[in-house]
This record gives C-alpha cells, sequence and structure tokens, in this order.
C-alpha cells in the first residue's frame, strides 16, 4: 500500500499550493502553530498526502491558511470519506457555498440587473475566458 | 409536540423539497440558475476558491453584457 495514501487528493494540493502562496509573510512551522498541531511537520505530512487533515482542524487550519473555512471543509469532506459519501453529505445537508462564490453570485446579480441570467454556452464561453481556460 | 404535528411537519418538509432546486445545495435563497453558475465556477477553477477581483468583473461584464 502507497505510504502516501492522499496524494493525489484536491486538499493535499491545495494546502501544497496555499502554504507557498504564504511562503513569503509565514512559514510552515507558524501555519502548523496557528493550526494547532503539536507536531510540525503534520503540515508537511497533509501536503505531501501520507495524512489526511482531520475534520475537527478545518476552523484552525483554515485561519492559518487565510482561506475560506467551507472550502477548506469541502475538500477535507472528499479526503476523509471519499467522493462518493461526500457527494452523499452534500446532498443530504447541502454544499458549504464560500464567500468567493457568494461574491461572484452579487456580481451576477448586480451586472444582469437581477434578471437570473440561465448559464447558456456562450455565458461558460465567458467564465472561460475570464478564468483564462 | 403530537406524532400528528410531525406527520403535518413532515408533509409539510416533503412537499417543500419536492419543489426545491437541486437537493442540498448551499443557501435556500440561490435559484437554479445560481447553483449551475457555481458549479461551473467550481469546475473550470482548477481546485481553488477564486474571487471576483474588478478585472475579471469587468471582463465579465463586457463579454456577458455587452
Amino acid at each position: 500500500m502507497s505510504k502516501k495514501p492522499h496524494e493525489d487528493t484536491k486538499l493535499a494540493k491545495y494546502i501544497e499550493r496555499r502554504v507557498l502562496e504564504l511562503k513569503s509573510r509565514k512559514s510552515q512551522l507558524q501555519i502548523a502553530n496557528e493550526a494547532g498541531f503539536p507536531n510540525p511537520n503534520m503540515i508537511t505530512m497533509v501536503k505531501n498526502g501520507s495524512s489526511k487533515l482531520a475534520l475537527d482542524r478545518i476552523p484552525s487550519m483554515s485561519r492559518a491558511l487565510e482561506c475560506d473555512p467551507r472550502f477548506l471543509m469541502r475538500l477535507a469532506l472528499d479526503q476523509a470519506v471519499g467522493d462518493t459519501a461526500a457527494a452523499a453529505i452534500i446532498e443530504i445537508f447541502g454544499t458549504p457555498v464560500t464567500a468567493n462564490e457568494l461574491g461572484w453570485l452579487h456580481e451576477l446579480r448586480d451586472a444582469s440587473g437581477d434578471s437570473d441570467p440561465r448559464m447558456t454556452a456562450r455565458s461558460r464561453a465567458a467564465v472561460r475566458a475570464v478564468f483564462g481556460k | 409536540m403530537s406524532a400528528m404535528d410531525i406527520k403535518q411537519l413532515r408533509t409539510l418538509d416533503n412537499e417543500r423539497s419536492a419543489r426545491a432546486r437541486p437537493l442540498g445545495f448551499g443557501p435556500s435563497e440561490l435559484t437554479e440558475n445560481e447553483v449551475a453558475w457555481v458549479e461551473f465556477l467550481r469546475l473550470i477553477s482548477d481546485g481553488r476558491d477564486l474571487g471576483p477581483t474588478l478585472h475579471r468583473v469587468q471582463l465579465l461584464r463586457r463579454i456577458c453584457w455587452k
């Protein structure tokens, strides 16, 4: 069995990227301290996928990583219970919508004059262009 | 609360669910179209939580509502 069973998860990749983004302001040791990990190596273990991120660490970890806890929870849920079980949980309890996503919806409402625009092929192409995809 | 009350509440809840858009998607005030927008944003944002910057919003307005 792989020694890094979670290495291909979205959460591991996100944390690796986020730690890198914060590098100029905050060390990995600081992030571990702020997240409340007694073992500073825990961040490395989560980053490289050898360990899961415990769900009860999401609030402190999101503060340490300066990211939306709902976003981190969504990724951690996938990692903790697997895609299928996470989808079932979300189907029943609802998906956590992040502040950024709500921000987009606010802009969308504003730009469309609250006309509730449909997601058309044209709007998909527009969003792809905005994100350079 | 009586068994009758609970039954009535369940019926109301089921009726509401039947009318609702995709089960369990975020705040209840989102419309079906908004859910589609959020789902597409997630799909193309490559595992990130990207916010609406001024540049992105201006670009979106220019393309969608020119």
